[in-house]
């Protein structure tokens, strides 16, 4: 039934793919049946919980909301694209910013796109898409923190500067004071 | 949010404290946004568009205090900690709202609510703002307001 429909190219994770797929079909299934990457979860279906969230062309975008097409000619980062051996996967996992997990790779590519170093407030503005209903965030920021500081291998260009699904007010690598003197001090 | 929690030895702090601060995050939910709305027995609010879970941007900053003092009963010392960091929260919230003179009785406290809800006296809500005593927006309750120098006692 899919073989007739005309193929759509685009780039995952770095690997050129080709897929017969009905162009309406949502990227978040296309990903997780046609291609088997199953890092990328689905929570509501309905664009409200980024646990789906992917990176297109560098931007941070909720696959469950992209139809297939849509992906054509874009390059298309999954959390499988990071390889577990991004500073971001290893500071969750080190700092408490995983628990139960289905926000996870959503978290991990939404702050993946925010560019190196992002403020607290970037952090919370850029995550503001991602549910979690675990962590109450703070183990999410403290995971971002380190993951800048205590690596320094950030920036691995799959952010688009300037570009976020965030709206105004969004200054990328602007270097802020990150996490607030009071929360430095926790152990 | 500070938050203060004896939760015996604590095994796997940072875990501890991830559940202490997740459970305050949730009880903020409940206290002031997550209202379940059922109609003929079913949630009709059972999106995430219309049933409002605390964001990034909605949560404030969490300290959290460990209290620890193992616990002899419990494995290596140690006592629950999911559930009791969400038992604080929505009094909290509710006893700050009725600091403000507005007679808060119910949760979530939404905006709604707030608006809707009685003043209280000067007297119960120790701001020196007299109402002129009488019930407020959204009165008869069938409660007297001049009620609670009793409760707030306990």
């Amino acid at each position: 039934m899919t073989t007739h429909h005309r193929p759509i190219v685009f780039v995952l994770n770095g690997k050129r793919t080709s897929l017969r797929v009905h162009p309406l079909k949502r990227l978040l299934d296309v990903l997780r049946e046609d291609c088997g990457l199953t890092g990328t979860k689905e929570g509501c279906g309905e664009g409200e919980c980024g646990a789906c969230t992917v990176l297109i062309d560098g931007r941070a975008v909720n696959a469950c909301l992209v139809p297939a097409a849509q992906a054509a000619g874009t390059k298309v980062v999954t959390i499988e694209g990071l390889k577990g051996r991004h500073p971001l996967q290893r500071a969750f996992a080190e700092h408490g910013g995983a628990q139960c997990g289905i926000c996870t790779p959503g978290m991990i590519m939404a702050a993946a796109a925010l560019g190196p170093r992002p403020a607290l407030s970037e952090v919370r503005t850029g995550l503001a898409g991602n549910i979690c209903r675990c962590t109450g965030y703070e183990g999410v920021y403290r995971a971002i923190k380190r993951a800048d500081s205590g690596l320094g291998t950030r920036g691995s260009g799959l952010g688009r500067q300037g570009q976020n699904r965030t709206p105004s007010g969004w200054s990328p690598g602007a270097s802020g004071p990150g996490l607030p003197k009071a929360r430095r001090r926790r152990t | 949010v500070t938050t203060a929690q004896e939760i015996g030895k604590a095994i796997f702090p940072l875990g501890a404290r991830g559940q202490i601060e997740g459970g305050t995050a949730q009880g903020l939910g409940y206290a002031l946004t997550e209202d379940v709305i059922l109609r003929d027995g079913a949630m009709v609010n059972a999106q995430l568009t219309n049933y409002i879970v605390p964001t990034t941007l909605d949560t404030p900053p969490i300290d959290v205090v460990l209290v620890e003092k193992p616990y002899r009963h419990g494995p290596f010392g140690a006592k629950g900690v999911g559930e009791m960091p969400f038992d604080g929260v929505a009094p909290a919230v509710v006893n700050a709202i009725r600091s403000l003179g507005i007679d808060m009785r119910e949760i979530p406290a939404t905006p709604e609510r707030v608006m809707a809800a009685p003043r209280l006296g000067a007297r119960d809500s120790g701001l020196g703002t007299r109402d002129s005593g009488h019930s407020g927006r959204g009165g008869g309750r069938g409660f007297s307001l001049d009620r609670p120098a009793k409760r707030k006692r306990r």
